[in-house]
């Protein structure tokens, strides 16, 4: 399996819990509106980007799953702590669990305070 | 049991360093170049998922330092430690993040971040199967399409 010509380097796969966990946030941050909204539409595209285009650069290694032939990545920006897994072979990126940064000033979503 | 590195008071580089093992156990240090030699031993003693250079508030670190810093790194480099700087200072992290040294630290700006990144550096990832890949694969939402579905 490869990226698609002229398409973004690595395919973005979502854990299906972490699709629902990521609509779970975008309706919180709809009901906060206003900076919330702003930061978590930039958060979500910036994070995009960087696990499409970047994610060996992006993120900080800290686990290998060998037998997979996965490495375990974790990065950071404004909302969202990502852990993700890249397939170098397949030119996959895997995101296994998005986790709310505790320190963002503007309040945190109902079902993330673990 | 964790060697303790003691605190030195004639340092070029104002910093601490702690390192984490997974059991919460800590060693700390000033750190110069002459330490250098025992934080590694002390990580290769105590084997810690993490070691932590606490900036300490200052707004800029000398090129003599930086070296230190490298220095360390390149001794700790096949031990698989991951190596934070806490730098509170949002200059000296963007210029920390301008020399590179992202490629070599986890840069972070607050206590509050250091936590809880260090919680998720030294908590084991979940067990992943073949199948769980599939799944993912097979279900083929993707963070647009999140988006779009509410006209965003």
């Amino acid at each position: 399996m490869s990226a698609p010509v002229n398409g973004p380097p690595y395919r973005l796969v979502l854990f299906p819990t972490e699709a629902a966990r990521l609509r779970r946030w975008r309706d919180w941050a709809q009901s906060q509106g206003g900076q919330v909204l702003d930061d978590f539409v930039r958060t979500a595209r910036t994070v995009t980007y960087r696990l499409q285009h970047e994610p060996l650069e992006w993120g900080d290694r800290n686990f290998t799953y060998h037998h997979l032939g996965l490495d375990v990545r974790f990065g950071t920006y404004l909302m969202f702590n990502v852990r993700y897994l890249v397939s170098e072979a397949d030119r996959i990126v895997y995101v296994q669990r998005f986790l709310f940064v505790k320190s963002y000033p503007h309040g945190q979503p109902p079902d993330d305070q673990e | 049991m964790h060697p303790t590195l003691e605190a030195r008071p004639d340092l070029e580089l104002n910093a601490a360093v702690r390192a984490f093992s997974p059991t919460g156990d800590l060693t700390y240090a000033r750190l110069d170049a002459p330490s250098l030699d025992r934080v590694a031993e002390a990580v290769a003693t105590g084997a810690p998922r993490a070691v932590v250079i606490d900036l300490l508030g200052a707004a800029s670190v000398s090129n003599a330092a930086l070296g230190d810093l490298l220095e360390l790194r390149r001794r700790l480099v096949d031990s698989h430690v991951m190596l934070f700087l806490l730098a509170e200072n949002p200059i000296l992290r963007e210029f920390l993040a301008g020399i590179d040294f992202r490629r070599y630290f986890v840069i972070v700006g607050s206590r509050d971040e250091l936590t809880e990144r260090l919680q998720l550096a030294t908590n084991p990832p979940d067990d992943v199967t073949e199948d769980d890949l599939a799944a993912a694969r097979a279900a083929n939402v993707s963070i647009e399409d999140i988006l779009r579905e509410v006209g965003l």
